[in-house]
């Protein structure tokens, strides 16, 4: 071919062109810019407004949150520091209230010599999650640390004895064994009733026993040594406390003279900006001045359009019809109004220069002294201030001139006044101006002196913040050692009366029965004298009434007693009050247990509602819309106020462990409904092959079907959780101190009265890194997922 | 050879409860029937129980005494001699009416930020993630005392909208922000037909409802001279007149007029005085329900296989016929079912009310008139079954509309 085209073209390009280097406007960050930001007008402008309100907000929210106060006492002591580097109230933070108290926002009234305990819990809580989430990167034993965290967990948040959990996940292992054992001889259905009933017997009768008799054990061989110990306390523990008052008193004298100093250097740049003050003294009421002026000038020009509309006087103006009259009237009314206000501004404006400022000479005079030294031009600006008299004077004129405008005068009158009082308007702006400017020239020359205080105080209040982080220590240890002492002033009195109590209980239980046995057969189920039938004697009411206090009398010494065990023969923790947990914790806990106590729930709701049988299908769909249907608020107000009234007579149970079950039942209701989304998910082919193999119901659902629908339902499980864990928050209104209930409580300090943001910032923050990750998780998983699939 | 085998005699045994999936299903339903029962009547059984324990009777009569408490913020008349029902009938309408606003607000803020997230324009898109991310991951309660706060605490004092107060109202002097709400205009009704001013609204309620009717009229009957004719004839301006007239005439007949809010003494008159309490609940559940509608608008977008809009291009038609009949009919099938239960949201935490004082149907049934009368049971009941009612009748509307688009598949 070549030797044909050889003879008749001259030149064969043989090579491709190197790529050449695209013009400037088509590559690099250029062209970026380009097509994705200024591709078009709308696009150009989408992208300038967008620009904008980042610029504003971040001009807004920067300085703020890094110009902020970190070491402060109070909110006042923020301000002092703020107003010393010029800055108003709200021109920096006052990140010092989350250094004062980011403790008790995270974990609320929990003793902080305890902070391990939660703190251990949370990280057991990842060694606990990792089996669930990385299956296949841990071994499966670990499954079985999964299986015992939940008892772990709180146990070591609420401590107690360690036997406590132990019993407690013993009726789990009596159900199963239950379930093993019944499953070989009978059916399903009865093995797992019986599992259920073995598990519910263990833990309504059999563990409580246990429980007590292990108290009993343990504390009966302690009984005398403890005694001894709590003497020997209660000797010892009164002095420690008077020390620490002592030390604490130190302490507290350290910071009375931290803060003094602190006070002397803020005297003393008060001192260096004193002109600056002086200054601003004589700006403020002009400024005020003026405005009214310029008020009295804006009234003068509506009462003028006003009188142009209804040329002259409206009620002379108006004809007879009723409507117009009832207008003029209106109009004239508003005449007379702003003819009113014009007088008053204008009198109020002489009153803010007359009585508020002084002559400039005396201005110039304080001037003298230090900043005029530096900057000497200061002075000829403070020679072109006017006399308070050339203020004064036309503005007294004016006023008199504006007593004289009614309703009838004329529009050129109003003119006149307008144009005068905009004269003396010019003249009081020049007058404003001259001292801002002087002003600016005093901050300016005080810039230099102040750098030496304002480091200084900075200093000082990281001092003072130090020092009031060790006074709070020993407050903490006072406060601890006080309340062993106080606490174990109690204990030792109950130890003491313990054997007369226990003495005493054979003879109350025989009086009880003998009441008991008095009673007619038909009032022995009583439990309120309210009960009896309206028509019952006064006898019958005694009678019931005395069997009701003899028996409450006796369960009531019988609580004291198995109370006082348990406190002396408790191996384990030190038991906290669900009172005493609160803050971030609160959320963490009731989110964590929310979700691992609605999984199981959610997934047989789901698989009822999926199921062919009516009853249960109806039932489950019942449950989960009228859960869904009624918001969580709404639900935690029931669990707080009836609660009580659908459970048996005398139940009375800690409010946390209400609100979890709510938050339970709340929570399993959407993820049955995720669940529902993952089993309709599942092609027909799955349900059916797992049919075609024989299997039963609950080996296909725990076989096939479910392991492919969770896989399916991991994100909306997610979603759900970061929506439970947001929820979390609604129980400050039934009086849970959560962390939004805690920045009330900090606002209801006096020290930190009026504080918002800074608080609000820093709950939003926590929030946000926890719903935030777990949101990217769960975009991960659905990532990994839809690979899978493929 | 055939050998008949006879057919299992039918025997019943007891064990076929059991084990014979025949009759297992009887079985275990029996079962959850007779636990079913068993619990519902331990739970009564307790309630009664407690109930004549604390010597309190089941009974609803409290709902026709008069509630002797005030309501700051009433869509229909009430004073504090009115019944306790009417002022949970004062409470659901103020719960309703912050609901239907806050869908219009998050509706709109949705869409226009999962439209824009979806934008080429990457400051833009990133803006919109910003939003969304920062509004979906933090609770709505902090947004709502945030949001409450800056209204309290940053907006200006209404003694300094007077002449020559640091002050001054907004958009031409017809919008005053206070720290004790925002003032806007109102509209009055000078000589309206009836006597109270609440039924002249109806009315004009009523007329608008009819020519929106018509106006679904004229547009079916364009759409039916398209498929004759191929010519769709031009029908917008009709389509404005009947919307616009009708109710123009009648508010001019009225005495219609526009009143804007003005500073006597020490409070703002006239005009609409719309509440802290309102506006903290209803901007923060707008912008926090729209962050998620942001999301489901952006995933239905994205729902849509590039081919659909492939080939309408292929067809010449132009990007926004492209959008309003190709892409959006289709993104809005995917769309409806989570924007319903976003509503249903919205509507739901409208209870968070009580965080800033605003008197929904929570605060009123559920709050004052509970602790004035001690009915906390019936209180309760009533409140739930409210709320409960309300999302049925939601999702069922919504369903019925769903179902109308999704048929229009095949």
């Amino acid at each position: 071919m070549s030797e044909v085209h050889g003879q008749t073209v001259s030149y064969v390009r043989d090579k491709m062109i190197d790529e050449q280097v695209p013009p400037v406007a088509e590559a690099g960050a250029i062209k970026w810019l380009r097509t994705n930001l200024f591709s078009g007008w709308l696009n150009i402008l989408l992208t300038v407004i967008s620009l904008y309100v980042v610029y504003l907000a971040l001009s807004l929210v920067l300085p703020w949150a890094f110009g902020g106060v970190w070491n402060a006492g109070s909110l006042t002591e923020c301000r002092e520091v703020l107003f010393s580097f010029y800055k108003s109230s709200h021109g920096g933070a006052c990140w010092a209230v989350i250094e004062d108290r980011w403790l008790q926002i995270m974990f609320g009234f929990y003793p902080p010599e305890l902070y391990w305990r939660p703190i251990l819990a949370f990280a057991l809580f990842f060694i606990a999650l990792a089996p669930v989430l990385f299956a296949d990167k841990v071994p499966g034993q670990l499954i079985w640390f999964s299986l015992a965290y939940p008892f772990i967990a709180t146990w070591l948040i609420w401590g107690g004895a360690f036997w406590a959990p132990i019993l407690a996940a013993m009726g789990f292992v009596v159900g199963v064994l239950v379930l093993k054992v019944l499953g070989k001889i009978t059916g399903p259905i009865v093995a797992n009733l019986g599992a259920v009933v073995a598990a519910l017997l263990w833990w309504g009768a059999i563990m409580g026993p246990i429980n007590d008799g292990l108290n009993k054990m343990v504390g009966g061989g302690r009984l005398e040594s403890r005694i001894a110990t709590l003497q020997e306390e209660a000797d010892r523990l009164p002095r420690e406390v008077a020390e620490m008052e002592a030390i604490s008193a130190d302490k507290a004298a350290g910071i009375a003279e931290a803060v003094a100093v602190k006070n002397d250097m803020l005297q003393a740049m008060a001192e260096i900006r004193i002109e600056e003050f002086a200054v601003e003294a004589q700006l403020e009421p002009k400024e005020i001045a003026l405005r009214r002026l310029v008020g009295a000038e804006e009234s003068l020009e509506n009462l003028a359009a006003i009188l142009n509309e209804w040329d002259g006087d409206p009620t002379a103006a108006s004809d007879a019809s009723e409507t117009d009259v009832s207008k003029a009237q209106v109009a004239s009314d508003r005449a007379s109004g702003l003819i009113q206000d014009v007088s008053d501004l204008l009198a109020e404006s002489i009153g803010d220069i007359e009585n508020d400022t002084v002559e400039p000479s005396v201005v110039a005079a304080e001037m003298v002294a230090s900043a005029a030294a530096e900057d000497p031009s200061i002075l000829t600006d403070a020679d072109a201030l006017v006399a308070k008299a050339t203020l004064i004077d036309p503005l007294t004129a004016l006023q008199e001139r504006s007593e004289g405008i009614t309703t009838q005068s004329s529009l050129d009158d109003i003119g006149a006044l307008r144009v005068d009082i905009m004269v003396v308007i010019a003249s009081l702006d020049a007058d404003i101006a001259t001292l801002s400017g002087i002003q600016d020239k005093i901050i300016a020359s005080n810039v230099e002196d102040l750098v030496e205080p304002q480091a200084a105080l900075l200093s000082q209040m990281a001092d003072l913040a130090a020092l009031r982080d060790e006074a709070t220590v020993v407050a903490q240890d006072t406060f601890r050692v006080s309340t062993a002492q106080s606490n174990g002033r109690t204990f030792l009195s109950s130890l003491m009366t313990l054997p007369d109590q226990e003495a005493s209980v054979p003879e109350l239980r025989d009086q009880t029965i003998a009441l008991r046995d008095a009673l007619p057969r038909s009032q022995r189920g009583l439990i309120a004298v309210s009960q009896l039938p309206d028509d019952a004697s006064s006898d019958e009411q005694a009678a019931l009434s005395g069997y009701l206090d003899a028996q409450s009398t006796e369960l009531s010494i019988q609580a004291s007693i198995a109370d006082t065990y348990a406190e002396l023969g408790r191996v384990g923790l030190r038991p906290i009050d669900s009172r005493d947990i609160g803050g971030f914790m609160l959320a963490l806990i009731i989110g964590i247990a929310g979700i691992v106590l609605s999984l199981p729930l959610g997934i047989l709701l789901a698989l009822g509602r999926q199921s062919h049988l009516f009853i249960v299908n109806k039932i489950c769909v019942t449950f989960i819309e009228v859960i869904r249907g009624v918001p969580l608020i709404v639900w935690l107000f029931t669990g707080s106020l009836l609660l009580n009234y659908f459970l048996p007579p005398g139940t009375n149970f800690d409010l946390l462990l209400r609100v979890i079950i709510m938050v339970t039942l709340f929570a399993a209701a959407y993820i049955a409904e995720v669940i529902r989304g993952g089993l309709a998910a599942l092609a027909t082919g799955q349900y059916e092959g797992a049919d075609s193999l024989g299997l039963s119901y609950w080996q296909s659902m725990q076989l096939i079907v479910l392991p492919q629908a969770m896989k399916i339902s991991i994100p909306g499980i997610v979603n759900t959780f970061i929506g439970l864990f947001k929820d979390t928050v609604l129980v400050v209104f039934i009086g849970l101190s959560d962390p939004i209930g805690f920045s009330n409580l900090i606002r209801a300090d006096t020290d930190w009265n009026g504080i918002y943001w800074e608080l609000f910032v820093f709950i939003g923050a926590l929030f946000f890194i926890f719903c935030f990750a777990m949101g990217r998780y769960s975009l991960h998983l659905e990532k990994k997922l839809q690979r899978e699939h493929r | 050879m055939t050998t008949l085998t006879d057919p299992p005699k039918a025997s019943f045994r007891l064990s076929q409860l059991i084990y014979d999936t025949r009759y297992r299903s009887i079985t275990i339903q029996v079962i959850a029937t007779i636990l079913l029962i068993v619990g519902i009547y331990w739970l009564v059984n307790n309630t009664i129980q407690n109930l004549a324990a604390l010597g309190k009777d089941f009974d609803f009569g409290f709902l026709t005494q008069p509630a002797g408490y005030d309501i700051n913020q009433r869509l229909i008349p009430y004073t504090s001699q009115s019944t306790h029902g009417m002022a949970a009938l004062v409470g659901i309408l103020n719960t309703l009416l912050v609901a239907f606003l806050g869908c219009i607000l998050a509706t709109f803020l949705g869409v226009t930020a999962g439209v824009l997230r979806l934008s080429n324009n990457w400051v833009v898109s990133r803006l919109m993630a910003v939003y969304v991310e920062g509004f979906r991951n933090v609770p709505l309660l902090l947004w709502i005392i945030s949001i409450m706060a800056l209204m309290t605490e940053g907006m200006s004092r209404i003694r300094e909208f007077r002449v020559g107060g640091d002050a001054s109202m907004i958009l031409n002097d017809s919008v005053a922000v206070t720290n004790r709400g925002v003032y806007i205009p109102g509209i009055i009704l000078e000589n309206g037909f009836l006597a109270s001013s609440a039924m002249n609204w109806l009315i004009l309620l009523v007329i608008l409802i009819i020519s929106v009717i018509v106006v679904r009229g004229v547009r079916k009957r364009a759409d039916a001279v398209q498929e004759d004719t191929g010519v769709r004839p031009t029908t917008w301006y009709q389509q404005l007149a009947i919307l616009i007239i009708p109710v123009g005439l009648i508010m001019i007949l009225m005495g219609a007029e526009l009143q804007y809010p003005e500073l006597r003494g020490f409070n703002f008159s006239d005009g609409v005085h719309l509440r802290n309490s309102l506006i903290a609940l209803w901007l923060a559940l707008s912008l926090y329900t729209g962050a998620f509608i942001a999301e489901i608008v952006r995933a239905g977008i994205l729902a849509i296989s590039k081919g659909q809009s492939e080939a309408a291009f292929a067809l010449g038609l132009r990007p926004n016929r492209t959008t309003s009949l190709v892409i959006l009919p289709q993104a809005m099938r995917v769309i409806i079912p989570p924007l319903i239960s976003q509503y249903l949201n919205l509507t739901k935490n409208s209870s968070l009310a009580i965080a800033v004082g605003y008197m929904d149907v929570r605060s009123t049934l559920g709050g004052i008139t509970i602790n004035q009368t001690g009915r906390e049971l019936e209180g309760m009941l009533l409140l739930g079954a409210f709320y409960l009612v309300l999302s049925l009748v939601i999702s069922g509307a919504m369903n019925v509309y769903n179902n109308r688009t999704q048929l229009q598949e095949r």
